[in-house]
């Protein structure tokens, strides 16, 4: 297992991700290379950026007819009638994310998919998940925030993939559950990357089936321990395969 | 894609056949054409059949998109078939395209963003270029294009890290 202390510099992170996206790497350096594709959001983002950058070079192999066999054996092991339930909340995520409209908002928005897609069966989701991701937006509009929550590491991962509108005051991060109150993950930036540690409370069960959401509150955070401002973002926490 | 995401069998057919020759050309320049890369193709229909809902609408992204996942899935068994010793002789099984023939750049200029690339690769020089190629075509790792070009595997590693940033500033954003 690969200790995050022992895991690459930042300064390292764009040509480690270009080279996991080539195929090259092997032995440890690729260990390391899939620990912090699971683990750092801004490194998955680089891996899918480069695969966009390098996917011409699909063009010059030349297409080959598979046999005919193949599409009847995918057709016999594809559900035979409705996925999963768990399936159909992922689909619904990921619906939000195609009316997001990848290809309007150009390579950045493909990255995300990719990310997230790439970064693993990101739609089978493991029973004891350790790992969740949510994409924050704003209704049907584009991705604002990437969020990973690690449990192994007790980290919330927040990047800000298209920077905020400053406003009067800070942005609070919520887990929302129907059940319970929100409660506050912390502050976050209206750009760049933050790290929040999360309590030892935090379980699987908790996360499972939540959502995240962006508030805007007076500076410093909520003064009474729950949203007052108005919520910006959301997006449901969906859990991520290590 | 739509159509796909909720299930419709007959949309997924067309996809399949509309993009299944391009993945599987894919596979088969990274696995050989045999049993692996069959096994990988079903694999990565299976996959799109569950996650259609991610497509972009655009087509361009969505082969992108299919090529990455099929590449993962590729090197991924390569490596494991290479932990149990069982890799098959890539070699002999593939014919291999000269990765600096200027038939092959041509067909990658071939690409939408496929002109610009290829460019930028021609800027390389030649051993480095031939390394980047033989990785993302035959999915040879660091240490297996040492071997194959005979050089030591720290030149080998600067070449690819400096080819990657290179490409990457002559791209540019």
């Amino acid at each position: 297992m690969t200790d995050a202390r022992t895991l690459p510099e930042r300064g390292e992170w764009d040509g480690l991700a270009g080279e996991l996206a080539l195929g090259s790497l092997d032995g440890e350096e690729l260990a390391a290379a899939e620990t912090l594709q699971r683990r750092e959001p801004g490194f998955a983002l680089l891996v899918a950026d480069w695969h966009v950058r390098l996917s011409p070079l699909a063009e010059a192999m030349s297409a080959i007819p598979p046999p005919a066999h193949i599409l009847e054996r995918v057709e016999r092991v594809l559900p035979a009638v409705e996925p999963d339930p768990v399936g159909r909340f992922a689909m619904s995520l990921l619906n939000r994310l195609n009316a997001w409209r990848w290809a309007a908002a150009g390579l950045a928005a493909a990255a995300v998919v990719l990310a997230m897609i790439v970064a693993r069966e990101v739609l089978l989701p493991l029973p004891q998940a350790e790992r969740f991701v949510a994409v924050l937006g704003e209704g049907e509009q584009q991705p604002r925030f990437l969020v990973t929550v690690d449990l192994a590491s007790r980290q919330v991962t927040v990047v800000a993939v298209q920077s905020i509108q400053p406003h009067d005051g800070d942005l609070e991060l919520w887990l929302v559950r129907a059940e319970t109150q929100p409660r506050s993950l912390g502050l976050i930036p209206s750009a760049g990357e933050a790290r929040l540690p999360i309590g030892q409370d935090a379980t699987t069960a908790l996360l499972t089936g939540g959502l995240l959401a962006v508030s805007q509150e007076p500076r410093g955070g909520s003064p009474t321990g729950l949203p007052t401002g108005p919520v910006v973002f959301t997006g449901p926490l969906l859990p991520a395969p290590d | 894609m739509a159509a796909v995401a909720n299930g419709d069998r007959t949309a997924f057919r067309s996809l399949y056949a509309e993009t299944s020759a391009k993945i599987y050309g894919v596979l088969v320049g990274l696995l050989g054409r045999n049993a692996l890369a069959e096994e990988c193709l079903q694999e990565v229909y299976v996959k799109v059949w569950h996650s259609a809902a991610s497509y972009s609408i655009e087509r361009g992204t969505v082969m992108t998109w299919l090529i990455a996942v099929a590449r993962h899935r590729a090197i991924d068994l390569k490596r494991r078939e290479r932990a149990r010793g069982t890799q098959t002789a890539l070699d002999e099984a593939v014919e291999l395209a000269d990765p600096g023939s200027e038939a092959a750049m041509e067909k990658v200029a071939l690409a939408g963003e496929g002109r610009r690339l290829r460019d930028c690769l021609q800027q390389l020089e030649e051993q480095p270029r031939r390394c980047l190629l033989l990785a993302y075509w035959r999915g040879l790792t660091q240490e297996e294009l040492a071997r194959r070009l005979g050089q030591p595997l720290g030149t080998v590693k600067s070449w690819i890290r400096r080819s990657l940033q290179k490409l990457k500033d002559c791209l540019g954003p």
